[in-house]
């Protein structure tokens, strides 16, 4: 038996973006980038640790807002569309380099990688990420679960519990259309927990969720072993906190990993160094500068005038960066050791688009660590929390305390001067949505169709990412749109149907425009 | 001459546009786009964005210096976030350039409030829980008719110091509010407890309730007593956890509210 269990979660989300009525929409672009710098370069972690015969076992959550837009023909072309741009930009860059051996160099990665996700994007995958995850699943690798249906932080919906309760079926019936198994977890968004939440999670067979640590060692009764063993709420269903150590270190740009010198300079992209005249056609149209993924220069330190990135130095730091979190997890089930009588499990969740998107090398950091851990099996071993519980079916019980991982650990993120105006909203919409199911509780034809449309488009101004923008500032009037698109597209259905007066057009453009869960019922909220 | 500082974002009517995902290139603060308005434009936005102006500025020097100052917000921005929060904001991160609020006002008509009278509470955290209600409009004009009116109220009931009971005045607090105030942020003194919310009127020294609030608890925000003395040897290991140190509200956090009530 090892002496420690190493729970790694990735979760991945991204909220709903989809403009069938632009050609090129620019916040697209958060999902296409997201496919070619984390999402492609973890599946191709995955083959080459299968292909080496390397055990590992990891978690990863798949939003169903994001299975949606993965699953979606026309963003699946779109980023298609996206990626040969990319590649006729590196094709450009090699020309334009070409006096210059290092830039050339780096150049060549570039047009490798970006050649390299066509290939396995068209040709291995067929354009369906979802189904090559479902086959790592299958073969013991992954264990997918799901989150809320639109990502809604869930403590700010308490008031309106039928709110609640659709957000987790939809999001149980859409994982298991998808992935063809029911989710066994569920990453809370944003860890949002509030005491309660547990019963809408048993009632659709969710056997576990994670939390933030404060919310474990904050519980009604003191945690016997902090965050190193799960506690079952009084329904029995587990939480499992965070070990705020090992999340550090990779969250943090100053003091983890990611902040290191060789590492390669996000903010240091083409599509904003080279001038405008040579970059328009590569870039959004009008010459909107974007990031294109393409970024010549290393972290260096504190100063503008930045080195060139080399490939192979940075890479030996992600060994040796996994090398220093996997001896300090050891150290730590030393120390531990002495006050528990059973492994400890250290719970490590990231938001998945960190990897490779933001933290360029972080896929290759969880490759070393995977093929490190694999190297000592009997003092560290790779688990999910399903696997815990089988294992270790005892555990405290204890109801854990209202927390979130956001700025001072509760709901101040999602709850401020910037985004307050947005509950009296949602709430109001989704207690008319509970009212519009008592009025007609089995509809047919294009009645049901309107309320089905109803349930999409309040699920969607649920989404935590609004608020989260309007707080922390990159695209709020994108933000702000969208939540009142969604109320909006709602009160205008709500009143339709209370006066007997649908617009079976514009009902028609919206079904097509939102079109996510398509066998939604409306009588979730029943 | 020097502007006056104006806190705040004005929408700058110069940028706003039709079709926002379709010239989307308006809306960008780019070097580009701001050399290509007009200084008296620019001078606008600078107002808009805070900055002060010296009249013998250059047009490249204040957008430099408009630059600057976007820069500046960023930073502050990100500093107030934690390690979380500053991750997850890196995938929403498409463009390095701010962007106009360019909302156009009626594309997505949505009610200020829905005329009703009604009060919801909502918690925050340890200490802080926030409040949003309305008055329906015949309530209102119905108490602005009454002689003895004195003084809108939210009354704020902890139900565990005492029987929940309205004429308790030791379980309660007021807070004054005005016909025009909607929400309100409100502290809380007691942790792991539960609190309730009216809505309410004094006239004549009586107090007339409109509407009553949902039921809250507040988080305990702190470790549990400990109930067998053999466990005390575990809370060494929890304390030394970051996570209880950031989080305990055993330390005074400072809580930076934005009331938009009394904006």
């Amino acid at each position: 038996m090892s002496m420690g269990c190493l729970s790694l979660i990735l979760h991945s989300h991204l909220p709903f973006v989809r403009h069938p009525e632009c050609p090129r929409f620019l916040e697209e672009d958060w999902l296409l980038e997201a496919i070619s710098e984390t999402y492609l370069p973890l599946l191709d972690v995955f083959e080459r640790l299968e292909a080496d015969d390397i055990p590992f076992r990891l978690t990863v959550s798949v939003s169903p807002t994001l299975t949606a837009m993965l699953q979606d023909k026309l963003l699946q072309e779109r980023y298609i569309n996206h990626l040969q741009n990319l590649i006729d930009l590196a094709q450009a860059e090699l020309k334009r380099t070409k006096n210059d051996p290092e830039l050339n160099k780096l150049a060549g990665m570039y047009l490798r990688r970006f050649e390299n996700c066509f290939k396995n994007f068209t040709d291995r995958y067929k354009r369906n990420i979802i189904s090559r995850l479902k086959y790592f699943q299958s073969k013991g690798y992954l264990e997918l679960i799901t989150s809320s249906a639109t990502h809604s932080f869930l403590p700010l919906l308490q008031n309106v519990p039928k709110a609640v309760k659709a957000q987790i079926e939809v999001a149980v019936d859409s994982h298991t259309e998808h992935f063809e198994t029911n989710p066994e977890g569920i990453w809370l968004p944003e860890c949002g927990y509030f005491p309660g939440v547990e019963d809408y999670l048993k009632a659709r067979g969710l056997k576990y969720f994670f939390m933030e640590a404060h919310g474990i060692l904050f519980a009604d009764q003191r945690p016997n072993y902090g965050v190193y063993a799960p506690l079952y709420c009084p329904n029995m269903v587990a939480a499992f906190g965070r070990d705020p150590e090992s999340s550090r270190a990779v969250w943090s740009s100053e003091e983890g990993y990611p902040g290191d010198n060789v590492y390669r300079e996000f903010y240091r992209d083409v599509g904003f160094d080279l001038p405008l005249e040579y970059i328009e056609p590569f870039i959004h149209d009008g010459g909107i500068r974007v990031n294109t993924g393409i970024k010549y220069y290393a972290i260096t330190g504190r100063t503008d005038q930045k080195i060139l990135y080399n490939r192979e130095k940075a890479m030996k730091k992600a060994e040796e960066h996994a090398e220093h979190f996997l001896t300090a997890r050891l150290i730590r089930i030393e120390q531990l050791q002495k006050s528990m009588d059973r492994p400890p499990i250290f719970v490590c969740p990231y938001d998945t688009e960190l990897f490779g998107h933001w933290w360029f090398e972080g896929p290759a950091w969880i490759e070393y660590l995977i093929r490190k851990v694999a190297m000592v099996p009997d003092r560290l071993k790779m688990i999910t929390a399903s696997d815990y519980l089988a294992e270790y079916p005892e555990n405290q019980v204890s109801t854990p305390s209202f927390s979130s991982w956001g700025n001072k650990g509760y709901a101040e993120v999602w709850l401020e001067g910037s985004n307050d105006w947005i509950y009296r909203h949602l709430h109001k919409a989704s207690e008319r949505m509970v009212e519009l199911c008592r009025r007609f509780p089995g509809e047919k034809g294009i009645l049901r169709r309107a309320l089905n449309q109803a349930a999409r488009e309040l699920l969607l101004c649920q989404a935590s990412d609004w608020a989260f923008i309007m707080k922390t500032g990159t695209t709020v009037p994108y933000a702000v749109k969208r939540t009142k698109e969604h109320i909006y597209n709602f009160n205008r259905i709500y009143e339709s149907v209370m006066a007997g007066s649908l617009d079976k057009e514009w009902l028609k453009k919206i079904e097509s425009k939102n079109n996510l869960f398509p066998h939604i019922d409306y009588r979730v909220y029943a | 001459m020097v502007f006056p500082i104006v806190l705040g974002l004005i929408i700058d009517p110069g940028v706003i546009v039709q079709q926002m995902s379709l010239d989307k290139k308006e809306v960008f603060m780019t070097k580009e786009r701001l050399l290509s308005v007009s200084m008296e434009e620019l001078e606008r936005i600078a107002i808009s964005r805070g900055l002060s102006i010296r009249e013998d500025l250059s047009k490249s020097a204040l957008v430099d210096s408009i630059l600057e100052t976007l820069e500046e917000v960023k930073r502050e921005r990100d500093e107030q976030n934690n390690l979380p929060i500053r991750g997850e904001k890196t995938k929403f991160i498409i463009t390095e350039d701010e962007e106009f609020d360019t909302v156009k006002q009626d594309e997505y008509p949505i009610p200020e409030r829905y005329n009703e009278t009604k009060v919801v509470f909502m918690v925050r955290d340890p200490n802080w829980a926030f409040a949003y209600w309305d008055i329906e409009d015949q309530n209102i004009e119905k108490i602005k008719l009454d002689s003895g009116f004195d003084q809108l109220i939210l009354r704020v009931h902890n139900l565990e110091s005492a029987q929940f009971n309205n004429s308790n005045s030791n379980s309660s607090f007021d807070i004054p509010i005005q016909f025009h105030d909607r929400s309100w942020y409100i502290y809380l003194p007691y942790q792991n407890c539960s609190y309730v919310l009216e809505l309410a009127y004094l006239s004549k020294g009586k107090c007339h309730i409109l509407s009553r609030s949902n039921k809250i608890k507040t988080p305990g925000g702190s470790l549990a007593d400990i109930q067998d003395p053999d466990d005390e040897d575990t809370s060494p290991r929890l304390t030394e956890s970051e996570s209880f140190k950031s989080h305990s509200s055993r330390e005074i956090i400072p809580q930076r509210i934005i009331s938009r009530g009394r904006e």
